[in-house]
């Protein structure tokens, strides 16, 4: 009845938008912001690290680390250079997040004008669309899994057990409290870019593997369903942004699947659902998963009985 | 005029309100008091419909208002003020005063572009609108935006849109604070004015009792959430309760 | 005379898209300068509104010449035929030059409708508007206008999709009469240019008003604004319905004027063009968004100037026009946010009493 085959699909999509979303989840928990530059964070890691492989021809494995290294740099710089400054001038949330969509545009035509240059300079020519299929024989499956679960894993040790993690935590319930006692918000903010930029940068790579290529545009393609995931989770929880992106990829590719079966819906509208996801949870549940308590289910409930 | 009937509201665990009623007869100058955190402007939310309460009952003129919303309750006649007064920041003084008026034909953007359906209208409140501003001695400052008074002014102003709008009762919290006691005194005699010749009925949150006291012939008393002392002002200042409440409540 | 030609020609399309970009500024003005609400969704009424002339008019068309209007594949409407898409589009192309009987009605129609329909997915989009945080209703209509690309890309029987086709146009045929080019163009710029001056004088007249101080204290301080009988639901429906009848007016213009509509085109960077405008010139002041669009359009002239120069250049010159807006954008949010012409003063004969006022204390002194 369901093909197995996609439910690995689902899998491997859940995943990866996993890694891709944590670092929105955590900049808008720690920031207080939507970073549209986000998606940029993963093209770029995913471009610098296909680019290395298909030109240099150095391990596509060994690429992966670097993707998320080079994700953290932009990422920390992006901060310094952009965010940093709106927030001193004490701009909105609303207002950053418009300036995140500017530093989006500069990342995504930069790289693109970059491989225009360089295709139209240089050969072999490098053709993203063209990278090859398998990771040195490793399916791109295992490394998915593997490297997403370890990730979380220590992400969630990070954030849970270390002192700086709890500075982050400290300072996301409440910053002007944790500036009073002492926490430096410049090194918080720091640790918080260069985590979100290299699981960006991660996420990008893997993508890159398991989609054989990569696009410029490839960041804002993803990013709606990457805000899927982090509203469906609850805009600042850890563990429900990792629970939302597998049903953001199950929801995805199930669905469209199951649509495409049952009511002949064509292929070509998976993408509206992710967007049907983020519409329905800011309107009947924003606080998302990350706000499920029996308290908020009962006043969820209460809210449907009595029209106000 | 105003009645709430045990009207109740928790934040988390915690009770704001808690059970309480208090009556605002018409034509009155009723005065809520209590130390910080007693629930008086958590009551005041209630009564003008930023809150709903969890339970009781609000009654405005023999309407029942709880559950309503704010425009919907400020068309029936009640108007209230900020603690923290919340002026509109991209306008100036004037324009702040001239939006709280009521029933302005020009508010609607069909009939806002024939200039005749709400030009009289318009001049009859810009003449309320000065003669607000002149008795609150704001004149000099009504082109100035928000941003460029002193705070004792913002106050004022917070007060003078509560005025502009026409109100059946109004409810102004802590109207003074920040005022310096010979104007204080000046407000509440143009308090006692209005409502003399206007017959507005006053309720009103304040903290400077010694001023307060003079103008206001009933008084509430709150604290943490409930009402401990209603009656005439001297009473409530000789009620060992409310004084254990002042004393034991600020440090 | 060539040279006339050449003029006209400049004015034209320099003026028409001066046009369009205006209306959209001004439309997301009164949304976001005066109503606060943050519409990242502009976009979605622009496309709808083009794509409402495109699905009718073409249909009118075909109505009134009694043929059907057909261009999918027989058992698929979301798949468009080639074939029967040429076909369609050699009648309507006969339709432009040589029947006004029919470009006419069925153009200025649609372009009702267009608006119309476009006002009605404003007002409904005002409620995610009343409910949401602001930077959650920028998301979720950013949302939207790509679920009406998406659908109007993938259901190829509305404008068949990506595919380029034809539509009417209500002035083409003004060459057919032997008028050289130019009349035909200059006179749809007439046209056009005559709905901006209308679209800008009415919201001029409705903002400067009671109404528009009730969006600006809805925009400053929403709790505020509702204590003082601001009845917010209907202040926002108000904005939006109008604001998204300007845009899909906007649309209606843009489809006449290049002839043709591919539903691909209506990205989300039409929207961030349009805050770009919106924010460089000014927000609360309808002359900052027309400033904008202008400025808009220098820099479009200019980009295609050194396109045009330099034919060598190793990368694509269109591409420069996307990471000029983010950097603009950038520059804007960090050095500049209020733009370059300040917020206007809401000024009726409320503000000249006062000065009265003030001038009678001042003799007085």
């Amino acid at each position: 009845m369901i093909d197995p085959f996609i439910i690995v699909v689902s899998l491997q999509y859940g995943l990866l938008y996993v890694l891709m979303s944590l670092g929105l989840t955590m900049a808008y928990s720690i920031a207080r912001f939507a970073n549209f530059a986000q998606g940029e964070y993963v093209m770029i890691g995913a471009y610098v690290a296909a680019f290395i492989f298909n030109v240099w021809h150095i391990s596509y494995l060994l690429m992966i680390p670097v993707a998320g290294l080079v994700g953290s740099f932009v990422a920390v710089v992006s901060y310094l250079v952009f965010y940093r400054p709106m927030m001193r001038r004490g701009l909105s949330s609303n207002a950053i997040m418009i300036g995140s969509i500017g530093v989006m545009l500069i990342y995504e035509y930069i790289i693109w004008i970059f491989s225009e240059i360089y295709n139209n300079l240089f050969a072999p020519k490098f053709d993203p669309k063209r990278l090859p299929a398998a990771v040195e024989g490793v399916d791109a499956l295992y490394l998915i899994i593997i490297i997403s679960i370890a990730s979380v894993v220590f992400l969630a040790y990070v954030y849970g057990a270390t002192s700086i993690g709890r500075a982050s935590r400290a300072y996301a319930d409440n910053p002007m409290l944790a500036r009073i006692s002492g926490v430096s918000e410049t090194k918080i903010m720091l640790f918080m870019w260069s985590v979100a930029g290299f699981l960006g940068g991660l996420g990008g790579a893997l993508w890159g593997a398991y989609a054989s290529q990569v696009t410029p545009d490839m960041g804002f393609n993803n990013l709606l369903r990457m805000f899927a995931t982090t509203i469906l989770g609850g805009m600042t929880s850890f563990y429900g942004t990792v629970a939302a992106g597998l049903i953001v990829g199950f929801a995805e590719n199930m669905g469209i699947y199951a649509l495409n079966q049952a009511f002949g819906v064509p292929t070509v509208y998976k993408p509206v659902i992710p967007f049907a996801i983020i519409i329905a949870t800011l309107l009947i549940y924003p606080q998302g998963l990350g706000g499920i308590s029996l308290r908020n289910i009962r006043i969820l409930v209460r809210s449907f009985s009595t029209k106000s | 005029m105003l009645k709430t009937v045990n009207v109740s509201k928790s934040f988390g665990g915690l009770k704001a309100v808690n059970k309480v009623s208090v009556e605002v007869r018409e034509g009155g100058i009723i005065g809520l008091i209590g130390p910080n955190g007693s629930g008086k402007t958590t009551l005041f939310n209630v009564i003008s419909g930023v809150y709903k309460p969890d339970d009781g009952e609000v009654w405005f003129r023999g309407r029942r208002i709880d559950g309503l919303k704010p425009h919907q309750i400020y068309k029936m006649g009640l108007v209230r003020t900020f603690q923290i007064p919340r002026p509109f920041y991209g306008m100036s003084v004037y324009e702040n005063i001239l939006t709280a008026g009521r029933d302005n034909p020009g508010e609607n953007p069909l009939k806002a572009l024939i200039r005749k359906l709400w030009h009289d209208r318009e001049i009859k409140l810009s003449d309320k609108s000065i003669e607000i501003l002149k008795m609150l001695n704001l004149i000099n400052n009504a082109k100035l935006k928000p941003y460029e008074l002193s705070g004792g002014e913002v106050k004022l102003l917070e007060i003078a849109r509560g005025l502009v709008s026409d109100p059946v009762l109004l409810m102004l919290d802590e109207p003074v604070a920040g005022v310096e006691p010979g104007f204080a005194h000046e407000i509440f005699r143009n308090i006692v004015r209005l409502r003399d010749e206007y017959g507005i009925t006053f309720f009103i949150i304040e903290h400077k009792i010694d001023i307060l006291f003079n103008y206001v012939e009933h008084v509430y008393v709150m604290d943490r959430g409930r009402v401990i002392f209603e009656g005439d002002p001297s009473s409530a200042a000789k009620d060992p309760e409310v004084i254990r409440a002042y004393i034991g409540g600020e440090k | 005379m060539p040279v006339l030609e050449a003029v006209f020609g400049v004015i034209y399309s320099i003026g028409t898209f001066f046009v369009i970009y205006a209306l959209l500024a001004l439309s997301l003005n009164l949304e976001l300068g005066y109503g606060g609400i943050s519409n990242f969704g502009k976009v979605a009424f622009y496309a709808i509104g083009a794509f409402a002339v495109g699905a009718i008019a073409n249909r009118i068309a075909f109505m009134m010449l009694g043929k059907i209007f057909d261009i999918t594949q027989t058992y698929n409407p979301n798949i468009a035929d080639p074939f029967k898409l040429a076909e369609v589009n050699s009648i309507i192309t006969y339709v432009n030059l040589n029947r006004p009987d029919i470009a006419l009605p069925s153009y200025f129609i649609s372009l009702i409708a267009g608006v119309l329909l476009a006002g009605l997915f404003g007002y409904l989009a005002s409620y995610p508007a009343l409910k949401l945080r602001i930077d959650y209703l920028g998301i979720t209509l950013l949302v939207f206008g790509e679920i009406i690309r998406t659908i109007g890309n993938s259901y190829e029987a509305l404008v068949a999709g990506p595919h380029s086709m034809a539509v009417v146009r209500p002035f083409a045929w003004i060459t057919s009469l032997g008028y050289p080019a130019y009349v035909a163009d200059m006179t749809f710029f007439a046209f056009s240019l005559l709905m901006l001056i209308i679209v800008y004088v009415l919201l001029e007249r409705m903002l400067n008003s009671p109404f528009g101080r009730d969006l600006k204290a809805m925009r400053d301080d929403e709790l505020a604004a509702m204590s003082l009988g601001k009845d917010l639901a209907k202040l926002k429906a108000y904005s939006m319905i109008i604001g998204s009848m300007i845009a899909g007016l906007a649309g209606g213009i843009y489809i006449a004027y290049t002839g043709a509509i591919s539903a691909s085109e209506y990205i989300p960077f039409i929207t961030f063009i349009v805050w770009t405008i919106v924010l460089l010139g000014g927000a609360g002041n309808n002359n900052g968004a027309l400033l904008g669009a202008l400025i808009w359009i220098g820099l479009d002239r200019i980009l295609r100037i050194i396109k045009d120069a330099f034919p060598a250049l190793p990368f694509s010159v269109d591409l420069l026009r996307y990471l000029l807006t983010g950097v603009f954008i950038v520059l804007i949010i960090i050095y500049r946010p209020a733009g370059i012409l300040p917020e206007k003063e809401i000024k009726t004969v409320a503000w000249r009493r006062l000065e009265k006022e003030i001038k009678a204390e001042g003799g007085e002194e």
